[in-house]
């Protein structure tokens, strides 16, 4: 059972979402499932969806080429970002780009080789769920997560410069 | 004996009583420095008074970013030494606070933000140097400081001490935004036209912590400066800024990038001439958001953002940067005027004194204070001040180590004479950068006491060394027994005069700690079956204009250096016209009669 963390939640809550790495040509989805697919097939059943309860969410490689998938954020509910490993933060980047670019509104997702110390991080670039590796720590995980931390960046969705709230707050 | 001392009102009105004296005091400009401190619009005069006049100074958030960082990483410490984390995750973690595993313990690189530190952080050092350390620390080619001896399970209570005098360890390793580095003689050369400084707080700030650029492809190292003369090696950062203004009088930077050391050194290109500079910030963002996407990670030798600028060539790299730019440089990324007034607010110019430029009152001083004063001392902008070099490269001690004995001395010679506070140096020194003329022989008795005053500063003896191989785990040579065989040999200083302004850097392996490619005479430990060998490299330069150095011929043995190093001095000696520095003999003559006498006989 895979472990995933959303902000302001507790843990052991339902996720309604079933990521396929792969789709075969002869998939039949179950009608009460909601998937994440892989973007080629994401795009190659949009935007009809065939046979699918729900617009399906949609997983993309932590480097691709965001400008081509504006469509994609217009329509995909989730939209989860492959992390192939822990020291490679490009999908800091490209979480942060699909927030500020795209002005994506939907849910964001991190899955992959990520560490628990990484949440604060992740949340502040625009995730709002992570799916944890099974070796990380949950409670870590959590409390980073959704720890309040004063920073001089803000995050994504409310970023500022280091002085400009310390000194209008005069 | 006294009824009414229990009376809690008695109690109340005195402590009121005293507390008002005390603001009375301090508003009557008892305090030293508040007279200096202009006010500005919408702040009040309270506010501004510092005990540090030209030093950046903790708010409430920098204390907390930074003890909620230390609280982090006590925590992150804790799971480490129980087990519960593995080295493979707390690696980057540790990493990204500064700590190394090392040949002979872990070691601690504190950072010093553009190489700025006051008397009372001195102490600190001293203190850390003292309890957990070996009584001394090393000043870093990057003007942080590290301490080569520390114990884990120690390291969180050291950075908890740092946090008190509103310093840490923060992203001074890693893969990650590096501490941003500085002119040594910000504020006080003759020749800048901007401070860098708030500039330089400003990186720091929005560096810190920053939630996209903490897993980088490779370490990321910016730098700025506000003077013509480049003391601060720009184009050898991956970002490299230059403050200039335009023809309508703005400020604005010269933005390089793609600059580094390494297997591979490379100048940086220029990629814009004029960013204005409340986009600073945007514009920075945007490089390396281009370098996290798409800068390599396949192999740690080409992941520098320097093989990306090769490799998509500069033109292409910097539209890719402009169009990143454009598209996301919304209003609260720039920086706006009262933003940039309150960093500056910090940089104020200290109680500069009426003086007379040519007060001396030494004259009758003995020839070693002049020698100081002719390689140590150099012009400041204000009359009657000067800039003074405290050397670190005494005979017999390691380039750039200093003891907690004269790290306390140096603090006291900072607040006797220099507004408390002092500079590292690239060059692995201590400026103290605001000296009364009429107090230079004074501070020179000081500092010949502590073995401070080395009057070498600039020549063939003012080594700049890392480590090396008796410390570092990555070393593949020692570098410190080849510094101790030049010091030797070049050890007398009418000779070392004659011979003028000769930059000479040691690194002990191709990660080049020591900038030995932009030295005049480099020298490169590298491993030959187990052996250690060392390359040289001659005609590197930065300052007026860098250069990289060009390597001379096969590497030798250790014990071949100094002659190599005899021969190449005499053939610049040989060679020189009238009294040119070595690098312009260089470039007249070029490499070729050098490398003969090397090699000639027999390596």
């Amino acid at each position: 059972m895979q472990r995933v963390i959303k902000q302001q939640e507790k843990d052991g809550q339902h996720d309604p979402w079933q990521l396929l790495t792969d789709v075969s040509a002869d998939f039949v989805p179950a009608g009460d499932t909601d998937y994440i697919l892989p973007l080629s097939a994401w795009q190659l059943l949009a935007p009809e969806f065939k046979g699918f309860q729900r617009i399906p969410g949609v997983w993309l490689e932590a480097d691709i080429e965001l400008e081509p998938l504006a469509e994609v954020f217009t329509a995909a509910p989730l939209v989860a970002v492959a992390f192939p490993a822990f020291v490679d933060g490009s999908g800091f980047s490209t979480g942060s780009l699909i927030r500020e670019m795209f002005s994506y509104k939907g849910e964001l997702r991190a899955f992959g080789s990520l560490l628990s110390d990484q949440l604060g991080y992740l949340r502040r670039c625009g995730y709002d769920s992570v799916v944890l590796p099974d070796d990380q720590d949950m409670d870590i995980a959590i409390q980073q997560f959704n720890a309040d931390m004063v920073s001089y960046q803000g995050d994504v969705l409310q970023p500022y410069t280091p002085f400009r709230r310390r000194i209008s707050a005069d | 004996m006294f009824p009414f001392l229990l009376d809690e009102r008695v109690w109340i009105c005195t402590l009121c009583l005293l507390f008002f004296i005390f603001v009375c005091l301090f508003l009557s400009g008892f305090y030293p420095y508040s007279a200096a401190i202009p006010d500005l619009p919408g702040r009040t005069g309270l506010q501004l008074i510092r005990e540090y006049p030209t030093m950046y100074q903790y708010d409430e958030l920098d204390r907390q970013v930074v003890n909620n960082r230390v609280q982090q990483f006590r925590g992150q410490m804790n799971r480490y030494l129980s087990g519960e984390l593995s080295e493979e995750a707390f690696l980057p973690l540790r990493l990204q606070n500064g700590l190394y595993i090392q040949k002979h313990a872990p070691m601690l690189r504190v950072a010093v933000p553009y190489g700025m530190m006051s008397a009372q952080q001195l102490r600190r050092m001293a203190e850390v140097c003292d309890r957990y350390d070996k009584g001394y620390c090393h000043i870093t080619t990057r003007q942080n400081i590290q301490f080569n001896w520390v114990k884990m399970e120690d390291v969180a209570d050291i950075l908890d001490t740092l946090a008190d005098v509103e310093m840490h360890a923060i992203q001074t390793s890693g893969n990650c935004i590096r501490n941003t580095t500085s002119d040594p003689l910000a504020g006080v050369a003759a020749d800048e036209q901007t401070d860098p400084r708030p500039y330089c707080e400003i990186i720091r700030q929005w560096s810190s912590l920053h939630p996209e650029f903490a897993f980088l492809p490779r370490k990321f190292k910016i730098a700025v400066i506000g003077a013509a003369e480049d003391r601060a090696s720009i184009q050898l950062h991956d970002v490299g800024l230059q403050l200039v203004r335009n023809a309508a009088g703005e400020t604005g930077f010269k933005v390089w990038v793609g600059g580094g050391l390494g297997r591979t050194p490379m100048l940086a290109t220029l990629i814009w001439d004029f960013l204005p500079q409340a986009h600073l910030l945007g514009y920075l963002k945007a490089v390396l958001r281009v370098y996290n996407r798409y800068g390599r990670r396949d192999n740690k030798y080409k992941a520098r953002i320097k093989i990306l600028v090769n490799s998509l060539g500069a033109a292409d790299f910097s539209a890719q940067v402009e169009t990143e730019f454009q598209r996301t440089n919304t209003e609260e990324f720039q920086l706006t005027g009262a933003e940039l007034e309150h960093a500056r607010s910090f940089f104020t110019e200290p109680a500069y004194e009426q003086l007379d430029a040519d007060a001396c009152s030494d004259e009758d001083a003995p020839p070693a204070y002049h020698h100081w004063l002719r390689r140590n001392v150099r012009a400041h902008r204000v009359a009657g001040y000067a800039i003074v070099t405290l050397s670190l490269k005494y005979q017999g001690t390691a380039p750039g180590d200093i003891s907690s004995e004269q790290l306390r001395r140096a603090a006291d010679l900072a607040e006797r004479f220099s507004f408390a506070e002092v500079r590292n140096t690239q060059q692995q020194n201590i400026v103290l950068a605001d000296v009364k003329r009429s107090d230079l022989f004074a501070l020179w008795q000081e500092a010949s006491r502590m073995e401070l005053a080395a009057p070498t500063i600039g020549t063939l003896s003012d080594v700049v060394c890392c480590p090396g191989g008796d410390f570092c785990g990555l070393a593949n040579a020692r570098s410190l027994p080849i510094n101790t065989a030049i010091q030797q040999r070049f050890d007398d200083l009418d000779y070392l005069y004659d011979l003028g302004d000769l930059s000479l850097r040691i690194s002990g392996c191709i990660n080049a700690c020591a900038h030995h490619h932009i030295a005049n005479i480099g020298i490169l430990g590298v491993d030959k079956k187990g052996e250690e060998f060392y390359q040289l490299t001659l005609g590197g330069e930065t300052g007026k204009r860098s250069q990289i150095g060009k390597v001379l011929g096969p590497s030798i043995p250790l014990d071949a250096v100094p002659d190599a190093l005899e021969a190449i001095v005499d053939v610049f000696v040989e060679q020189r016209h009238e009294d040119e520095p070595f690098i312009s003999t260089y470039q007249r003559i070029g490499k070729d009669r050098f490398k003969e006498r090397v090699y000639a006989t027999g390596h």
